[in-house]
C-alpha cells in the first residue's frame, strides 16, 4: 500500500512533505470543497512537488449546481495540467467532462457516498478511459472492499487517518448567526447536539457551504499490516489540522513499524478520540426492521382486508378491501391484531353499509359484522387456508 | 407537453387520495429498495391494485428503488423489477448506478434518476441519458433558470421539486445518522438530526456561543414560480412527502392542480395566488421557502424553531363511502360532536362546508358525539365523493 495526503494550504505543504507520502492532493479554494490554495499557491506545491519525484494530485472534489459548474470549468481550464498527474473529482457531471473534454487526463473518481455495490463501481469504471483510481466509501467493511479490489481494474483507495466528514451542504449555515456576514472567509464552530449524547462536532463554513464532521476520526492505524498486504492499493491520510499534521512522525513510524504499545500510547495522547467506522462490520440497516409494525403490515396472500372500527359488544366496521371469490359467514378467517395476536374465528352475521343483512360479500368496501373481543382497530382480516 | 403533478404515495389510500385530488402521477415504495424505512410502503399486491387504480384515471405510477443497495440486495432486484414492468409500472427511481444497470439489464420499464445520485448540471444529467434513463430529478440546489437551461441542451425529461421537507445536505451526502445513530440514512433511515437544537461554540471568538437549530431547512414552496417552471419547460413537479398525512396530500395537490390548470384554461374562475397560498398554510407545516429555485438558497432558509406551525386546519378523516341510499360514512380521526362545522375538501373547486346536525353511528344509531378512530354517517350530499378529505377549524389540543 501506498500512502497519500491532502495538501490544502501552504502551512501543511511544508509540514507534509516528507518521504512518508508518495502523492499528494492539492486542495485549492477554487476547486475543492475545503482547500484554501489559490491556484497560483497550488500550481507553485505542485512544482516543488513534481521536482521532489512525488505524484501530484488536482482536487476538484465541490459538487456543482450548473452556474458553479460552468464557472469552474473555466478555472479548470486555465490550469497547467501537467504539473498534475491525474485530477480528483467527485461530482459524476466533472467526471463525465473530464471523460469527454479531457479524455487523456488520469482520473481519479471519489465514491464516497453510497456506491456500495460492485455492480455498481464497475458501472463507474467502465465509463471512463483513464481511470486511474477509484476512492471508496469509508462506510465500506475492509472484507467486500478487498473481495471488490479483486473484480476491478482500477487501484482502490481507502481512508486511513482523519476527520471523518458527516454533511456536505452548499448552504451557509454558520453566517446567518455572525451580525454582519463574512463573505467567503471561513467560519469555524463546534457543534454540541442539544437533543442526544452527542458533542464535539466540527463545522466548517467556507464559499462553498457549510461541512461537518464526526467528534471522532478514523483510525485503521492497527490494522496498518492486515492493510499493507491486501490488494488496496492506496490509503490517505488526511492531515489538515495541525494537531494531525504533528502527528506525522508517529503516523509514519507506526506505517512502517506497528507496535500495539507505540499505538496505544499515540491514542491516549491523541487529542480526539480514534474509531475504526465501518472497517469491520457495517450494521446501520439492522435497525429498520423495528421502524415499521410489520404485524400492521398487509400480506398479499389470502388478504381480505383491516378492521375500521371496533365498537365494543355491538359490531366489528370492517373495511373488505380484496374479495376476489365470495367470503360467506361462518367461513373461517384469521384476525391478526396489531399487538401480534391472531384469532381463528368465522363471521355469523354481516351488514352491507346500506344496512341490509346479507350471507355473502362479492366485492370490497365497508361491512357490519357482529363483534367478536379482542380485536382492535386496523387488525387484518385473511381468510384462513387451513395452514 | 404539460408539466406533471407528482404526489407522494405513502400508502394505498394516499395513492388514491392524490390521484382523486389531481395527481397526473405517484411515487411509492415497495417494502425494500426505497427510501422510507418506516412509510407504510407497498406490498405487490397492493402495487398492483394502485396501478390499476391510477391508470383507470390516466395517472401514472412510478415506484422508488432509491436506496443505495448492498450487493446481496442487488442480486434480488431483477425479479423485482420484472414484476414491477408486468404489472404495468410507469417507471422507476434509482439513486445508485449499480440499480441503474441492474434494472437496465432485467428488463424495459423507464428509469428515472433521483436527485440522490447529485443531479446538479448539464453534465450529469448527459452522463445519465446517453446510459439510457428517460428522465432526472434535479437536486433541490438547482434553480428554474438552471434547470431550463439543462431541458435545452439535455433533450431529457426533467423533473423539479416544488413542495414540501428540505434535506439541509445535498441529498445523500449527509450520514450523520449512519455514524451517530448506526441507521443509514441513504438506506431509509435518516434520524432526521438535522432538525436537532445544537450550541455553537464559534472558533477565535467569531461569534458567542449560541443554541440553535441551525441544520433545519424552511419547508419548500414553489407554488407561485408554476409559470416559471412552465416556461422553463420542465417535465414534471414533485411533492415531497410519503410520510406526511392525507390532509397535506390531498390540500397541497389541489392546490399545486389549480396552479397549473390556470396556466392553461380559462374554465372557470382560478383561484388566486393569495387563496392558494393560504391553503398551503393551512395544515402544520414549516415556514416556506422558494429554496434554491429562484437562485441560491439564503440564511433565510433556515429553520431556527423545534416545531412546525400550526395550520389553521386540522384532519378529521376521510369519506369511505358515499351513496345516495347510506349516506356519507366517514372514518373520523378526531373526535366530533353535534353542531360542529367541518369543510369537506372536495376534488375541484370550492370545499363543501356543512354543520353537523345529524350523526348516525355506522350501525345506522343516532349519536351526539363520536371519538376518534369509529366510523360515522352523515346525510348524504350530492358533490361529496369516497376519498375526499374532510377538515375542520381549529387545532388538536
Amino acid at each position: 500500500m501506498r500512502y497519500n495526503c491532502p495538501i490544502s494550504s501552504l502551512q501543511n505543504e511544508t509540514e507534509l512533505s516528507g518521504d512518508f507520502f508518495d502523492e499528494f492532493l492539492l486542495e485549492s479554494s477554487d476547486l475543492s470543497r475545503v482547500g484554501s490554495l489559490c491556484v497560483e499557491e497550488m500550481c507553485g506545491v505542485a512544482r516543488g512537488l513534481n521536482q521532489l519525484g512525488k505524484r501530484v494530485v488536482l482536487v476538484w472534489d465541490l459538487l456543482m449546481t450548473q452556474s458553479v459548474f460552468e464557472k469552474k470549468q473555466l478555472i479548470f481550464e486555465a490550469i497547467d495540467l501537467t504539473l498534475f498527474d491525474a485530477v480528483r473529482v467527485s461530482d459524476p457531471g466533472a467526471y463525465h467532462y473530464l471523460n469527454t473534454k479531457f479524455p487523456n487526463t488520469a482520473v481519479q473518481l471519489v465514491l464516497d457516498n453510497g456506491n456500495h455495490n460492485l455492480a455498481g463501481i464497475l458501472g463507474w469504471e467502465k465509463l471512463s478511459g483513464n481511470l486511474e483510481r477509484l476512492v471508496l466509501s469509508s462506510q465500506l467493511p475492509f472484507n467486500i472492499i478487498t473481495q471488490y479490489c479483486i473484480n476491478l481494474s482500477t487501484d482502490v483507495e481507502i481512508q486511513i487517518f482523519g476527520k471523518i466528514p458527516l454533511f456536505y451542504s452548499p448552504r451557509k449555515l454558520l453566517n446567518s448567526h455572525l451580525e454582519q456576514a463574512s463573505g467567503s472567509a471561513l467560519l469555524e464552530a463546534v457543534g454540541t447536539s442539544e437533543e442526544s449524547p452527542h458533542k464535539g462536532f466540527t463545522i466548517l463554513e467556507n464559499e462553498h457551504g457549510t461541512f461537518m464532521y464526526h467528534p471522532k476520526e478514523l483510525s485503521l492505524m492497527d490494522r496498518i499490516e492486515k492493510l499493507n498486504v491486501s490488494k488496496i492499493k492506496w490509503g490517505r491520510f488526511d492531515l489538515r489540522h495541525p494537531h494531525q499534521v504533528s502527528s506525522v512522525g508517529v503516523l509514519e513510524e507506526l506505517v512502517s513499524n506497528f507496535s500495539a504499545s507505540a499505538y496505544r500510547e499515540f491514542r491516549e495522547s491523541y487529542s480526539h478520540q480514534l474509531i475504526r467506522g465501518f472497517f469491520e462490520v457495517n450494521k446501520t440497516d439492522a435497525q429498520f426492521k423495528n421502524l415499521v409494525n410489520r404485524k400492521v403490515q398487509r400480506k398479499d396472500e389470502n388478504y381480505l382486508g383491516e378492521i375500521a372500527e371496533v365498537k365494543k359488544e355491538r359490531y366489528l366496521g370492517i373495511d373488505i378491501k380484496k374479495c376476489e371469490g365470495t367470503l360467506r359467514l361462518g367461513q373461517k378467517v384469521l384476525i391478526k391484531t396489531p399487538d401480534g395476536k391472531e384469532l381463528l374465528t368465522s363471521f355469523k352475521k354481516c351488514f352491507d353499509v346500506d344496512g341490509v343483512e346479507i350471507q355473502t360479500i362479492t366485492k370490497p368496501g365497508l361491512y357490519r359484522f357482529n363483534f367478536i373481543p379482542k380485536t382492535s382497530k386496523k387488525s387484518q382480516i385473511y381468510l384462513y387456508s387451513g395452514e | 407537453m404539460s408539466l406533471e403533478l407528482l404526489a407522494p404515495a405513502g400508502d394505498l389510500e394516499k395513492l388514491k387520495v392524490g390521484v382523486m385530488y389531481g395527481a397526473d402521477a405517484v411515487y411509492l415504495g415497495g417494502e425494500n429498495f426505497g427510501l422510507r424505512a418506516r412509510a407504510g410502503n407497498f406490498t405487490l399486491e397492493e402495487i398492483k391494485e394502485g396501478v390499476e387504480f391510477a391508470h383507470l384515471r390516466n395517472a401514472k405510477v412510478y415506484v422508488v428503488l432509491n436506496s443505495f443497495l448492498f450487493d446481496n440486495e442487488i442480486q434480488k432486484l431483477p425479479e423485482f423489477v420484472t414484476y414491477l414492468e408486468q404489472m404495468g409500472v410507469d417507471a422507476v427511481i434509482v439513486s445508485d448506478m449499480g440499480v441503474f444497470q441492474t434494472v437496465k439489464s432485467s428488463c424495459n420499464i423507464d428509469i428515472h434518476v433521483s436527485t440522490q445520485a447529485s443531479c446538479l448540471n448539464e453534465s450529469t444529467v448527459s452522463l445519465w441519458k446517453s446510459l439510457g434513463a428517460k428522465r432526472v430529478i434535479l437536486g433541490r440546489e438547482v434553480s428554474i433558470t438552471e434547470a431550463k437551461k439543462i431541458r435545452q441542451n439535455c433533450g431529457i425529461e426533467v423533473e423539479m421539486f416544488s413542495h414540501g421537507s428540505l434535506c439541509m445536505a445535498y441529498s445523500g451526502h449527509c450520514v450523520i445518522s449512519n455514524y451517530t445513530g448506526g441507521r443509514d440514512s441513504n438506506r431509509g433511515g435518516c434520524a432526521h438530526s438535522c432538525r436537532f437544537e445544537y450550541s455553537l461554540d464559534f472558533k477565535n471568538n467569531q461569534k458567542q456561543s449560541k443554541k440553535s437549530f441551525f441544520m433545519s431547512s424552511k419547508d419548500l414552496n414553489g407554488i407561485e414560480l408554476v409559470d416559471q417552471f412552465e416556461d422553463a419547460s420542465i417535465d414534471s413537479l414533485k411533492i415531497e412527502g410519503r410520510m406526511k398525512t392525507a390532509l397535506y396530500l390531498a390540500t397541497v395537490v389541489k392546490s399545486y392542480r389549480a396552479a397549473i390548470d390556470s396556466l392553461k384554461t380559462a374554465e372557470g374562475p382560478a383561484p388566486s395566488p393569495q387563496e392558494l397560498d393560504h391553503e398551503l398554510r393551512s395544515f402544520s407545516h414549516r415556514d416556506y421557502t422558494a429554496g434554491g429555485l429562484s437562485g441560491e438558497f439564503g440564511s433565510e432558509s433556515v429553520y431556527d424553531r423545534e416545531h412546525g406551525l400550526c395550520g389553521d386546519y386540522m384532519i378529521i378523516g376521510s369519506i369511505k363511502n358515499a351513496s345516495a341510499q347510506s349516506g356519507l360514512v366517514l372514518e373520523v380521526r378526531n373526535g366530533l360532536k353535534l353542531g360542529d362545522k367541518i369543510e369537506i375538501m372536495t376534488f375541484k373547486g370550492k370545499n363543501i362546508e356543512i354543520e353537523l346536525d345529524q350523526m348516525f353511528d355506522f350501525a345506522d344509531v343516532p349519536i351526539e358525539s363520536i371519538n376518534p378512530n369509529q366510523l360515522l354517517k352523515i346525510p348524504y350530499i350530492e358533490e361529496v365523493n369516497t376519498h375526499n378529505i374532510v377538515r375542520k377549524m381549529g387545532r388538536l389540543s
